[in-house]
Parts: C-alpha cells; structure tokens; sequence
C-alpha cells in the first residue's frame, strides 16, 4: 500500500478507527461493509486493493483468532463464493452445524479426547506371596 | 492438547489430577461441560449454548492486593515473551519444508517476531518437524535440555505427534511427547504453513496465559 492512500485512508476512518485497525490488521484499509456476522465480525470489500487482499475482516474481539469466523463468511473471504451468506439460506443438511463455536482450545470447555474402547492391556499388579515354611 | 507450561500450573492446583506424565499434569474437564457445549439433539438441529465471550475462562480473578499487581507483571513478561519466540530449528523431515516456507515471504513469520535461531542455548520455542527416529530421540532430548527456560515444544505433523504413517515401525518413536513435553501438537502430513502458523499463534494464546509472577508470588 502506497504512502498516499495510507495517509488517505487514516484520514478517512478517523484516529480511532484507524489505531483499531493497525491493532487488528497491521495497516488501514478502507472499503465498503458488506456485512457482519452474529459475532460482530466486520466484512468490508474494496476491488480496488490488490487482488486477494479486496476483501477482509475486522474481528469484533481484541483476543481474535482466525477460527472466529463462521464458515460461509469464510467461503466469502476466499472467494470461494460471492454470495452474502445474511442473504442466503444455510443448506439444511445436518452435518452443518448451524452456530459456529471457535476453537476452544485452552478454556474450560476444550474438547477432550476420550476413550471408549475397553483397554486391551491390563496393567500388572505386584502381588507378594507370603512366604512360609 | 496440554503439555507442559506456566499457565498450566495452575489449573493442577484447582482441577482434579487425571493422570501425571513427565513433570505434566493433565487435567479433566468434567463431562457435563462437554454436554453443555454441543447438545445433539433427535432432531436435526444442535444446541450451543452462548460462545465464549473471551477466552479468560481459565484465568482466576485476583484474591488480594500483591495478586492484582502482580497481573500487570504477568502480562508484561508475556507480552515480551509472545512478541520475541525464537524458535530452534529441528527439521527432521518434510514437515520442515512447510516449517521453511512459514519463514519464507508468503507467510513472513519476522512480522509476528518468530526469527529462527540454529541454537538452542538462546531459543525458547522448538518445533519438532517431522518423524523422530529412535536415533535422533538422544539428540532431540539433549537440544531440548539445553534451551533455557522458560522452554515450549510445537510438535507439528502427525510423525512427530504420534508416530504417524510410521507408527508401527521399529525405528521411529511413537510421537515425540515420549521424549520431551509437548505444548501444541499441530496436526497434518505435513501441516501447511499456515497451520503451523496457526499453532504458533496458539502458542502465544498460551504464553500469554502464563501465571510467572503470580504463581511465585504464591510460593513466597
């Protein structure tokens, strides 16, 4: 990103939305809300940013985390679908899970894996026999 | 997903032990959390209850006036440690290909402040990439206990966190958390970069969950 559209862009979205966005996104960007998710999440498009980098999001959390977006919203950062998923319908197959939960990974809720196969081996527990005459 | 690490101390205080291995604790979260979290129904619809706002869940509030400082300290030692991780380079196999091209300018790791050090006497981080062999495991053990604490490992690629597509072989250790404790096991065959980048970023999650001075304070 040029100089000029840098100093542009910090005029245009203000001192405070511009050190929120150097927090998230390392430089100021401008563009047009397309939407957001039920998260907050921001997602704003500007195809006049180099190809690849017209579209992004300003995560609502300062702890933010790649895995906070919900994943129709994902298909739409990647250009995968230019769809906006607040208009579509979510297809109503089961295997979708219809909230989004982000990677919970370090809280009180992580997954924890479990077994629920019997052991195969058991483990050896010493037994002394008395000795006797 | 836990090995060793400061923040984990304290949840062996207050958790109940499920089982020890090496100087790890490892703790079990009770089921009915699990219930809670994704309930299937019979219909086709999943039940979750509200996402986690921040994920401070496991931190404890401050009991007194040393603890409240003491936080301040605390996140400025995991500010400069989240900010400066050099990890030591282990590439053991092709995982180190995709560890390569997290330092390489697509996914440009000197931004987050990670810069690769070929030693492990002024590294802190250690990503074990790829198979670890019988042969190797001595060394791996050795490169470990000659970083400097505070120390994590970042297991990456199914080989180094479970043996992998070599698991059943004579030679090769069945994931390197038998040989040194384990903090993120990225998964993968191999892990892209952006995955390992992932688990460093989630390294630093960690890091910065880190209790130091609170905990030595409740030592004292």
């Amino acid at each position: 990103m040029s100089l000029y559209r840098a100093v542009k862009n910090i005029i245009k979205a203000g001192p405070r939305e511009s050190f929120r966005q150097i927090m998230r996104l390392d430089e100021v960007k401008c563009g047009t809300l397309v939407g957001t998710d039920r998260y907050g999440n921001q997602y704003y498009e500007n195809l006049k940013e180099k190809f690849l980098r017209d579209r992004w999001v300003v995560l609502a959390r300062s702890d933010y985390d790649a895995s906070q977006i919900p994943a129709e919203w994902h298909q739409w950062l990647h250009k995968m679908n230019d769809k906006d998923p607040n208009q579509t319908t979510p297809r109503p197959y089961r295997w979708i899970m219809p909230k989004h939960v982000e990677n919970l990974t370090g809280t009180s809720q992580a997954y924890q894996p479990y077994n629920t196969t019997t052991p195969k081996v058991s483990s050896w527990v010493p037994e002394v026999k008395a000795r006797g005459f | 997903m836990y090995g060793v690490g400061l923040g984990f101390v304290r949840q062996s205080l207050t958790a109940p032990v499920l089982r020890s291995t090496w100087s790890t604790t490892r703790t079990l979260t009770p089921m009915t959390t699990l219930v809670q979290q994704t309930k299937r129904t019979a219909s086709t619809e999943v039940k979750v209850t509200t996402p986690v706002h921040r994920n401070t869940e496991l931190l404890e509030s401050p009991k007194n006036i040393p603890e409240f400082a003491l936080t301040s300290v605390d996140k400025l030692m995991n500010w400069a440690r989240t900010s400066s991780l050099w990890p030591v380079t282990f590439g053991l196999a092709c995982c180190a290909v995709e560890m390569m091209h997290m330092a390489a300018a697509r996914y440009d790791q000197d931004r987050l402040g990670i810069v690769f050090r070929a030693t492990p006497r002024q590294s802190e981080v250690m990503i074990v990439a790829g198979t670890l062999t019988n042969k190797m495991a001595p060394a791996l053990r050795k490169v470990y206990d000659q970083m400097p604490e505070p120390r994590w490992v970042i297991s990456m690629g199914s080989c180094a966190n479970g043996g992998g597509y070599y698991h059943y072989s004579y030679a090769v250790v069945r994931g390197c958390d038998r040989i040194v404790p384990v903090d993120i096991y990225v998964p993968g065959c191999p892990p892209t970069a952006e995955a390992l980048l992932y688990g460093v970023l989630q390294l630093q999650k960690k890091i910065r969950r880190s209790r130091t001075a609170r905990l030595w304070y409740r030592k004292i």
